[in-house]
């Protein structure tokens, strides 16, 4: 102890926080090179420097916790019969898990599509006019899906997961089979019940329709594609 | 093509030299400590940990628990041993960036 204060514990709020946000499997090794490194550092440094950096390595440790916890929860809650690397990557796992995969793409897309877009794109939408109901959703659709898809392949590719191409095919075979289904199966609905699918009074089962056959085909493409195209890595 | 797990990033290099020089005392606090020596820059404990369980999982280290020490308040180490596969990849992004650099004379500076 010197006559600043008590140097060899750490800030207790920061500990505190350490302690509840890292997961079990990093919590009692992390905080303890933490602690051992403080007390060196406040020995040479002294107390009020070494306080600020614990509370420092404190944040940034937070930062990388958030993954530990997640790559955690997928250890857990993942097929026993995927690899470990494919385990600590959340799109790598859905695409070794169909339902998964599919259930994301199909609820990701359709809501980024019709709540994301039209509040940022708003003038191209309107320029499209009343008449022009199909361009509009197909305006939203593609660049919902593009904003999934583009965030796919960032992720796949900053995770720097193994056999990139073949997963980001298999992406976009899933994204260009749901959007071609998307609107063949509602077209043929529309046709079967001698009525316009478009029509006022069935929007509500056109959309219905919409949502289940996205989900349907990319489990479909998911569990095809994933089964034959992507291997367990080693 | 490499096999997947003998692609390094340049941190996962710089963290598994930092195993074969420490050999047997590795762990959390030694391993940022040479790392900070050898990079010349401050690195943090999350970047550490995070790129540790890269490794771990692409088989490339191995780990086992100490005894619990006061220093660390009561709390074990966690060391950290290279596996002989982290060998092979360290060799191999070795002769890469050898490779490289014998084929890719740099310009001249004036």
């Amino acid at each position: 102890m010197n006559t600043a204060g008590n140097w060899d514990r750490p800030p207790a709020v920061a500990q505190r926080i350490l302690n509840a946000v890292l997961p079990d499997s990093h919590r009692e090794v992390v905080a303890g090179d933490l602690e051992e490194a403080y007390t060196a550092f406040a020995e040479q440094e002294g107390v009020w420097k070494a306080n600020w950096w614990y509370r420092k390595e404190v944040a940034i440790t937070l930062c990388h916790g958030a993954r530990w916890r997640l790559a955690a929860w997928l250890r857990k809650n993942t097929s026993s019969t995927i690899t470990q690397e494919n385990r600590m990557l959340p799109v790598g796992t859905a695409t070794n898990r169909p339902l998964a995969f599919a259930v994301s793409i199909g609820v990701l897309g359709y809501a980024i599509s019709f709540a994301l877009i039209p509040v940022f794109l708003p003038r191209i939408i309107e320029r499209s006019g009343h008449d022009g109901w199909w361009m509009r959703v197909l305006l939203m659709e593609v660049c919902g899906y593009g904003l999934l898809f583009l965030a796919t392949t960032l992720f796949l590719r900053a995770e720097r997961v193994s056999l990139f191409s073949q997963r980001l095919a298999l992406s976009i075979g899933a994204f260009l089979t749901m959007m071609a289904l998307q609107h063949g199966v509602p077209i043929a609905f529309g046709i079967a019940m001698r009525r316009h699918p478009l029509m006022d009074t069935q929007q509500l089962t056109f959309a219905a329709i919409w949502l289940a056959t996205g989900i349907v085909s990319s489990v479909v493409v998911a569990r095809v594609a994933g089964a034959s195209r992507i291997p367990a890595a080693s | 093509m490499s096999e997947p797990h003998r692609q390094l990033g340049g941190f996962e290099q710089a963290v598994l030299l930092a195993l074969v020089s420490l050999k047997d005392e590795a762990y959390g606090v030694s391993i940022r400590n040479e790392l900070e020596r050898q990079l010349g820059r401050s690195v943090s404990f999350g970047a550490v940990y995070t790129t540790l369980d890269r490794l771990l999982v692409k088989g490339l280290v191995n780990t086992h628990l100490g005894e619990p020490t006061s220093e660390r308040g009561g709390r074990a180490k966690k060391f950290f041993t290279i596996d002989r596969r982290g060998v092979e990849a360290l060799r191999h992004a070795r002769h890469a960036a050898q490779t490289l650099w014998a084929s890719t004379p740099l310009p001249r500076t004036r």
